[in-house]
């Protein structure tokens, strides 16, 4: 929706700047005595301004477009969706109980963190998309500087490591965990206990896959699910990957 | 019209201009990528994208070279770097291995493996701040486990 607006926006200060630049060769002089007689002011009043507003319009038109490439076209989020579905359907669809509980999410490093972390530019992995539609909102970033000891969660692990992660056998920690339960959910997957005892997550086992674009490390995809196991699945895993690995690659080079 | 616009078009430059006829072998990447488990943590070596995929070689007799070439899961930008007995093209940022090219002399006298094992070795010697994940020694093993029929033609 803001991507279309966007190009409404381009176009019309296309058309502005067209205008504006269109009436200076206007001669004002010529309307005099002519039923074009009212247009005399308001054509004197662009063309004096025009040394400032065709600048700041296409300063606009700059802007409008740097953001409409940030957004990226809607049918890259529509492809990037259905390939993250697929994957969770590959590695999950055999799975008893229902596919939301397992998830599969694409993180992107980005130098600023989000909302209130906005100030600390040392890299964050930030959710791009998420497969499914109950739970496909959200808002878990995890920092991933340079230094590897440093890094938050399974992704910022992957991330730091360049390796594929697995992490299994996590207690289940969704209703009243002990401390120590806890603690080692925390441990295991680079968290803190705070951040856990305000979130309680379900998942009981991760994957992290480092993730590249034209050969550089531009994030990681992280596999959660509600089983204790998922080191089985690498296989699925790797074929996903060898499958649509390319694809994914390509569909990201928009961003 | 269209047509006009396809053929004016800049094609970019491809690292198979030359793409051999020869057989492509694939790459068991589970032998190669081995898991190592560390309490509820099971890490493999290295990501998807720094296994090739496939492997293939190439002898030209008319030029005089022999030449490697590796498939990976995506494409990217490659670098030419030419030493004095060999030429390498790894990818820029990645560094990662994907096509060698070596004199046939030294081919027929010492065999593929050796030529591409010593090649592999001096890049990583001299290149040592530029090297993948894996310091090329994916692209060894690879050789190596194929052996002296990467270079056969097809049938």
């Amino acid at each position: 929706m803001l991507y279309k607006g966007l190009a409404i926006l381009q176009w019309g200060l296309a058309l502005m700047i067209a205008t504006i630049s269109a009436s200076l060769k206007a001669e004002t002089t010529s309307l005099v005595n002519t039923g074009w007689q009212f247009l005399k002011g308001p054509v004197e009043g662009i063309q004096h301004t025009a040394w400032v507003t065709i600048p700041l319009l296409t300063i606009a038109l700059g802007i409008a477009q740097i953001a409409r490439n940030q957004i990226g076209p809607p049918w890259v989020w529509e492809h990037l969706h259905m390939l993250l579905d697929s994957f969770q359907e590959l590695v999950f669809g055999d799975e008893a109980g229902d596919l939301h509980h397992h998830r599969a999410t694409l993180f992107k490093r980005v130098s600023f963190g989000r909302g209130w972390r906005f100030w600390d530019w040392r890299g964050w992995l930030v959710p791009v998309e998420r497969s499914g539609h109950a739970t496909r909102r959200s808002k878990s970033t995890f920092r991933a500087p340079d230094d590897a000891d440093r890094t938050e969660g399974v992704a910022g692990a992957a991330w730091a490591g360049k390796q594929t992660i697995y992490v299994e056998n996590l207690p289940d920690i969704s209703g009243n965990p002990s401390p120590q339960e806890l603690e080692q959910y925390a441990n295991a997957t680079r968290s803190t206990t705070k951040w856990l005892t305000k979130h309680k997550p379900c998942s009981r086992s991760f994957c992290g896959i480092p993730f590249d674009v034209k050969g550089k490390r531009w994030g990681v995809v992280v596999l959660d699910s509600r089983n204790e196991q998922i080191t089985q699945k690498a296989p699925l895993i790797d074929s996903f990957f060898k499958i649509n690995g390319r694809y994914l690659s390509k569909l990201m080079e928009r961003f | 019209m269209t047509k006009w616009f396809r053929q004016i078009r800049r094609v970019p430059a491809t690292l198979y201009p030359d793409m051999p006829r020869n057989i492509w072998y694939k790459i068991d990447s589970g032998s190669l990528n081995q898991p190592t488990r560390k309490g509820e943590h099971v890490s493999f070596e290295f990501s998807p994208y720094d296994v090739p995929e496939a492997v293939a070689g190439e002898l030209d007799e008319q030029r005089g070279t022999a030449r490697v070439f590796f498939k990976y899961i995506n494409d990217e930008p490659i670098s030419r770097i030419d030493m004095n007995d060999f030429v390498a093209y790894v990818g820029k940022r990645s560094h990662r291995l994907h096509k060698m090219e070596m004199q046939a002399d030294r081919v027929h006298q010492k065999g593929i493996v050796s030529v591409v094992s010593q090649a592999i070795d001096r890049l990583t010697k001299d290149r040592p701040s530029q090297a993948p994940p894996d310091r090329y020694r994916i692209a060894k093993e690879i050789v190596s486990g194929v052996g002296e029929k990467l270079l056969e033609k097809v049938a």
